[in-house]
């Protein structure tokens, strides 16, 4: 029996060695934020800390809170803040970098259109025409950190803001030592790490034309992903379809042959949330053209004629084999 | 050549024993943490209310159709759970952006009701493994 008493350490380790595994069940922190509802899921509590840090962008960005520095620069106020001027800066590079498909000033149309609150309507083509003026990147004037608006402009950081949230959480997670968790925010999805076995997260690209469907499944560690698809907000009018991505040429949904696009990217969350909007309004040309322009990114482009054209990047992180549904699916190089 | 013996010689019956016990144990161990394929129990729908759970439902063992009116909404509406998943049938509020989602049946897919803060969300099941949707 002495003998036995030898392996009783080995025992004592392995035992050890699994317990310490044994953080295998996930806990998931729901709230809302941003007008939409988010989820972390989280092996520890270290990584709750984003989720204050959400809700303080929440209250720095958001224009529908009066308090809020985004409400002050759409009263005319002017506003002085080192963090809002930065992102400022960055949505003027994507505004520059889509052509204007990305724009944060697009404000005043969504607003016409009631997509900011709960009543949606079809603006008259006059009035769009007049709130169209007040849209553009020069509608924005930075100095330091102090920023201003043009008289009348106003600006919304909807298309922008989750991301820019995806990539605090990223940098706080990383302070706080989590080595692993899935932040949800909305559609804007930052994923670090692993699971507890060593797989890799899986998050499905719902099909934009059959909410209880999907495309595929992206397998993704150290990534984010955002999807931007006509699904989200919408509405029917005298049988006519209208949803909430405007293009910001024309004042009127976007229509360019896209139903849902979703952009990767392992280094910005701010990044893939302006450019899911932005290649969403350009099309599939323009899209892949910038694709191939600035990099750095990916694309999972669903089509209106039922195609799914996945960058290669993608490649051997996209599975489509258990999606039932019609698309032909292309590997874009 | 001495060193030999000696190892052979210290490992005996009991310590076969205490081996296999170690690796039994932990194949058991390992398959109840790695043999879930992610998925943590049968189909459930969670019900929350600005971020607070105001039901959960295990759906697989559901015979027939559960319709719930949460009460305290700013805009009442109807969720319909059934064996093989959830849809609000009905709402009031202007929107109808939960209504327009339609059925819901694989795990990590959700009903939102931005207006009234209210989340379906679905988990376990023995679906595709899904840890969030997006779109």
């Amino acid at each position: 029996m002495h003998k036995l008493h030898r392996l009783i350490p080995c025992l004592a380790a392995a035992l050890l060695l699994l317990c310490g595994c044994g953080s295998k069940d996930a806990s998931y922190t729901d709230f809302f934020a941003m007008d939409t509802s988010m989820r972390f899921t989280l092996y520890d509590n270290a990584g709750l800390a984003a989720k204050e840090e959400i809700l303080r962008l929440e209250a720095l960005l958001s224009r529908t809170k009066d308090d809020s520095l985004v409400s002050a620069l759409n009263r005319g106020e002017a506003v002085e803040d080192t963090e809002l001027a930065a992102l400022l800066h960055k949505s003027l590079a994507y505004t520059a970098a889509t052509d204007g498909a990305f724009d944060v000033t697009i404000a005043p149309v969504v607003s016409a259109w009631g997509f900011t609150g709960d009543s949606y309507r079809v603006p008259a083509a006059d009035e769009l025409a007049a709130l169209l003026a007040q849209v553009g990147g020069e509608q924005i004037s930075i100095h330091g950190d102090s920023v201003t608006l043009a008289e009348g402009a106003m600006i919304d950081l909807g298309g922008i803001a989750k991301g820019y949230a995806s990539d605090r959480v990223a940098e706080i997670w990383a302070e706080a030592g989590v080595e692993r968790g899935l932040a949800a925010l909305g559609g804007n999805i930052y994923c670090r790490g692993t699971k507890t076995d060593g797989s890799l997260w899986r998050v499905s690209v719902q099909d934009p034309n059959d909410p209880a469907a999907y495309v595929g499944i992206l397998s993704l560690s150290d990534a984010f992903a955002v999807t931007s698809g006509a699904y989200e907000r919408n509405f029917t009018e005298n049988g006519k379809f209208y949803h909430h991505i405007i293009d910001p040429a024309t004042g009127y949904p976007a229509d360019s042959g896209l139903t849902s696009v979703t952009v990767v990217s392992h280094n910005s969350g701010t990044l893939c949330d302006a450019l899911s909007t932005a290649c969403y309004v350009l099309g599939e040309e323009d899209a892949l053209a910038l694709w191939r322009k600035i990099g750095g990114f990916d694309l999972v482009l669903v089509t209106a004629d039922g195609r799914v054209l996945i960058t290669e990047g993608l490649e051997g992180s996209f599975d489509s084999s258990s999606a039932a549904n019609p698309y032909v699916y292309e590997i874009i190089h | 050549m001495s060193t030999k013996s000696s190892i052979k010689r210290s490992f005996g019956f009991f310590d076969a024993l205490a081996a296999a016990f170690v690796l039994v144990l932990a194949a058991l161990v390992a398959f109840g943490f790695y043999g879930q394929g992610g998925s943590d129990g049968p189909l459930t729908a969670t019900v929350t209310l600005d971020g607070e759970t105001i039901g959960v439902y295990p759906l697989a063992t559901m015979g027939e159709e559960l319709l719930l009116t949460p009460e305290g909404l700013s805009y009442p509406l109807t969720i319909r759970l059934t064996s093989d998943g959830a849809e609000v049938i009905e709402s009031t509020c202007p929107t109808l952006d939960c209504q327009h989602t339609g059925h819901i049946h694989r795990s990590g897919e959700s009903i939102i009701c931005l207006p009234n803060k209210l989340v379906i969300r679905l988990s376990g099941g023995s679906g595709d493994g899904i840890d969030a949707v997006i779109g």
